[in-house]
């Protein structure tokens, strides 16, 4: 009974509630005329396209970053690659492989000096990480407008300059890998290309950390002073877990866009990291613990919620009110983490 | 807060100095309330029947509510007027068959609703007040469904960045 | 005592005041490029001061306590919008109104300050993240009541006001019951021409108003309280052992902010005359603390000097850039673009810039506390 209660109180009373009201939903669906098996293939989906982006806080967590409110930066370097990509004009899955390619130069020097300025800024990286994603999705705002784009799948038609806010990915690498493997019964159907793709960045990241380097960077996280001891050069291994979290927040944001159909511009990915961060909340990380369990769960009830609230209570009450519950739960879960007592120290 | 203490430490001095502000402060917004409302009085000098007995419109009245300048009234005239506070005057002048001017005692009134409608014909042939005064009840206009359409508010998590400040 | 000026206090004036030189040099640059007269210009930045000066200054006290920069005052300013919602759809108009719309205020900034004190109190060193996303919080639980509450749950039946389907507030609401009452209530017109177009409008009662809160400000920070809170702010250990309530004291300070900032959201928008419902909050907070930093205030120290400074220099880049961006590559879009990248640039700059600063500072105090502890060993 006592162990039960025990581990009770490690899933977490807020977690728990929330797997409730996913659970709830479900049960509620067929009453609602809701389709259970499209409703889980839409979630297994939502949940393709966005692990990685949550994958993406584990790293900087793990080096005591906190949680990388920073992501947008990790996105934009996506966005280049994305755009330079499509600008070259070869179609099909290739192209998917080319933005990888091309955004991860952009990763690597953003995140490096993403990394050099937190660490310069100990102690209130939450905050400052905030702004700079903030900052640098205005920047780039203005140099989506003046950058010297030319393919006419992208720029706006009537001036030829400056690209458009949402650009399709039909016919580069749309669905590239929710096509691949997969699988449909009846109304449900699931696609393996995008869980294989996911589990393999999961398997590299927990195979990382388990890497001497690895566990450094965790060392560096849970006991500054003891790594500083053992001769862990600090900054450096920071550096690195900021380079890792804006690389795949860059990887992230492809596999997001794959799915969606549509490459978001301008003021897009202002708030990206929110939703990634409070996910990765949900599933039972805190402000310097997180695990790729932490990811999988949370990804997955963060998605359910929001896919299934609108559409049940669409159909029970007629009021979309899923939006604002979204909002409050999303933000509210992030508010919890940040007011715990046992991640004071950061 | 209330543990430990006996009622005389709760209930001191301190307690209703500030409960006396909360009421001062409610009172003050009540007062606010009911002297800051405006409410609309439409003066109509339309031919009308009230309780039965008819009134035919004036020919010529110069009326004035309250302190907000004279207005010429020919039949068939309605105007709106908005109307700030609870108690209202109307001074009327009008004239006779012959052109004489005559001036009508002021009558006090108040507004029965947020949209009145008061009837010169029914002042100026001596009704009082509360007869001649009615609530407003406007033709409702149809909804454009293009207009409720973009009316709809959408949910925005975090507001419009272009806005001007 | 004559004062040497050497190239190390050059240097010190200019990294203790970057921000405000960078804008000063910015908008140097960009009034000649933007094109318009002095006089509008001087028309405008007057009008903006007085809009959210109130605005700005609300966010002093939690400085003064050592709590960072309060992004909850959209808290506050979510409250002013409710009183101002109520007002418009009981149609109480003129000052008489905004007063109205205060008094409402008033209770659920306190209730909102409270909550939002105490969770900062449950975040010690975080503060300002923690602030940020109460205000996205609270943003969620405001449109809740505004959005679907407000009809069926709180009786408002203005059709100015709720939606043609019968519940939730419109997205805009015009407020032309109070637009500038308090503006008009007394104002005077300098350079004017004998049309009486053009020239200056100084609306006298607001800016009492302000100079009223200005004067609030200073008096507190005399008092035991406003005491209180400076010394919480220097260090809180040391101020808990002096027998201050540290907790309650930090809690006070994020309600006065609170409160004043509602005040400050009924003036801003009397003179703006427009309501966005579900918009306008949430800007506030952001453009409120970028002008305060661009007036060379940081995390720690802010001062009623810094409040004006700001919002004269953030508010002549707000009002340059687009016609500057027009003017020079033909598209305003990009001037829009650069004022929000320059409105988050500079709060990341002046939040780098502290840390960096309280960092360089601790290390050499901890350097001098070093050396004299050699010394008395050696002594």
């Amino acid at each position: 009974m006592e162990k039960a209660v025990s581990l009770l109180k490690s899933f977490g009373l807020p977690r728990l509630i929330i797997t409730g009201f996913l659970l709830a939903l479900f049960v509620i669906a067929p009453f609602a005329d809701i389709n259970v098996g499209a409703s889980l293939s839409d979630v297994l989906g939502r949940f393709g396209q966005n692990a990685i982006m949550v994958l993406a806080m584990v790293p900087m967590i793990h080096s005591g970053c906190g949680l990388n409110f920073g992501l947008p930066l990790g996105i934009i370097s996506g966005l280049l690659g994305a755009t330079m990509a499509i600008e070259t004009g070869i179609q099909g899955p290739v192209s998917f492989l080319l933005a990888i390619l091309y955004s991860t130069p952009f990763a690597i020097i953003f995140g490096w000096g993403y990394g050099k300025l937190l660490n310069r800024v100990k102690g209130s990286e939450m905050m400052i990480a905030t702004y700079v994603g903030f900052s640098s999705v205005a920047f780039m705002s203005i140099m989506w407008l003046i950058l010297p784009y030319k393919s006419p799948t992208m720029v706006w038609g009537y001036t030829g300059q400056g690209l458009r806010t949402t650009i399709s990915t039909e016919g580069f690498y749309y669905h590239v890998l929710r096509d691949t493997l997969s699988l449909s019964i009846g109304s449900f159907s699931i696609s393996f290309g995008e869980i294989i793709f996911f589990a393999l960045f999961a398997f590299i990241i927990w195979a990382f950390l388990h890497t001497k380097t690895g566990t450094a960077m965790t060392a560096v996280g849970s006991n500054a002073v003891f790594a500083r001891a053992s001769g862990i050069n600090i900054d450096k291994q920071r550096t690195l877990s900021v380079i890792m979290s804006t690389w795949l927040g860059a990887l992230g944001i492809l596999c997001y866009q794959q799915g969606y159909g549509f490459i978001q511009l301008y003021q897009g990915p202002m708030y990206m990291a929110m939703p990634a961060v409070s996910a990765i909340l949900i599933g039972g990380a805190s402000v310097n613990k997180a695990t790729i369990t932490n990811v999988i769960i949370g990804t997955i009830l963060y998605q359910g919620i929001v896919s299934m609230t609108p559409s049940v209570m669409n159909n029970l009450i007629h009021t979309d009110m899923s939006e604002v519950l979204r909002i409050i739960v999303s933000n509210g879960m992030i508010l919890y983490a940040l007011t715990r007592k046992s991640g004071a120290s950061r | 807060m209330i543990k430990g203490k006996t009622a005389k430490e709760i209930f001191d001095i301190r307690f209703f100095v500030r409960l006396g502000c909360i009421i001062v402060i409610i009172a003050l917004a009540v007062f606010l309330y009911f002297f800051g409302k405006q409410r609309t009085l439409y003066v109509d000098n339309w031919s009308t029947e009230i309780d039965g007995k008819s009134y035919k419109a004036v020919d010529w009245a110069m009326v004035e509510v309250d302190d907000l300048g004279d207005q010429e009234y020919s039949p068939r005239q309605r105007r709106g007027i908005a109307l700030r506070g609870t108690t209202h005057t109307i001074y009327i002048t009008t004239e006779d068959d012959d052109f004489n001017e005559i001036v009508l005692d002021p009558v006090e009134f108040t507004l029965p609703a947020d949209q009145s409608i008061i009837s010169l014909p029914a002042l100026v042939a001596g009704l009082p007040a509360d007869k001649a005064i009615q609530e407003f009840i406007p033709e409702p206009s149809p909804v454009q469904a293009s207009d409720t359409a973009a009316e709809e508010p959408a949910v925005d998590e975090f507001g419009d960045m272009s806005m001007d400040f | 005592m004559k004062r040497e000026i050497n190239s190390k206090d050059v240097r010190n004036f200019l990294s203790n005041n970057i921000v405000p030189i960078i804008f000063i040099v910015l908008c140097a640059a960009c009034f000649p490029v933007a094109g318009y007269s002095p006089e509008y210009l001087a028309d405008q930045i007057i009008t903006r001061i007085m809009r959210n000066s109130f605005l700005v200054l609300s966010l002093l006290i939690p400085i003064m306590a050592g709590m960072g920069l309060n992004f909850g005052m959209t808290l506050g300013a979510m409250a002013g919008q409710i009183g101002i919602i109520f007002i418009t759809a009981w149609n109480v108009v003129g000052i008489p109104g905004l007063l109205l719309a205060a008094i409402i205020a008033t209770p659920i900034a306190v209730l909102l300050g409270w909550f939002c004190g105490k969770m900062l109190n449950m975040a010690r060193g975080r503060e300002m993240i923690t602030s940020y996303m109460i205000s996205f919080f609270m943003n969620g639980v405001y449109q809740l009541v505004v959005l679907y509450g407000m009809g069926p749950v709180i009786p408002i039946h203005s059709d100015q006001v709720i939606l043609p389907r019968g519940y939730g507030v419109r997205n805009t609401i015009d407020l032309l019951n109070v637009r500038k009452s308090i503006d008009n209530f007394w104002s005077i017109k300098l350079f004017a021409d004998e049309n009486g177009v053009g020239g200056i409008n100084i609306p006298i009662l607001t800016i009492i108003l302000i100079a009223l809160l200005c004067v609030v400000i200073i008096w507190f920070r005399k008092t035991k309280i406003g005491q209180d809170m400076r010394a919480v702010g220097q260090d809180m250990e040391v101020a808990r052992e002096a027998g201050i309530k540290v907790e309650r004291t930090r809690v006070l300070a994020i309600v006065i902010s609170t409160v004043f900032a509602a005040y400050g959201m009924v003036i801003y928008l009397s003179n703006m005359g427009t309501l966005n419902t579900y918009n306008s909050h949430s800007q506030i907070g952001m453009f409120s603390i970028a002008a305060l930093l661009v007036g060379g205030a940081s995390v720690s120290k802010a001062s009623i000097k810094n409040v004006f400074l700001g919002i004269v220099l953030f508010h002549l880049m707000f009002i340059l850039t687009p016609q500057a961006g027009k003017n020079l590559i033909g598209q305003a879009q990009i001037g829009e673009f650069f004022r929000v990248f320059v409105s988050y640039g500079v709060i990341t700059l002046a939040l780098v810039l502290y840390e960096i600063r309280t960092r360089r500072e601790k290390a050499e105090s901890a350097k001098t506390l070093a050396l004299s502890q050699m010394q008395e060993a050696q002594a």
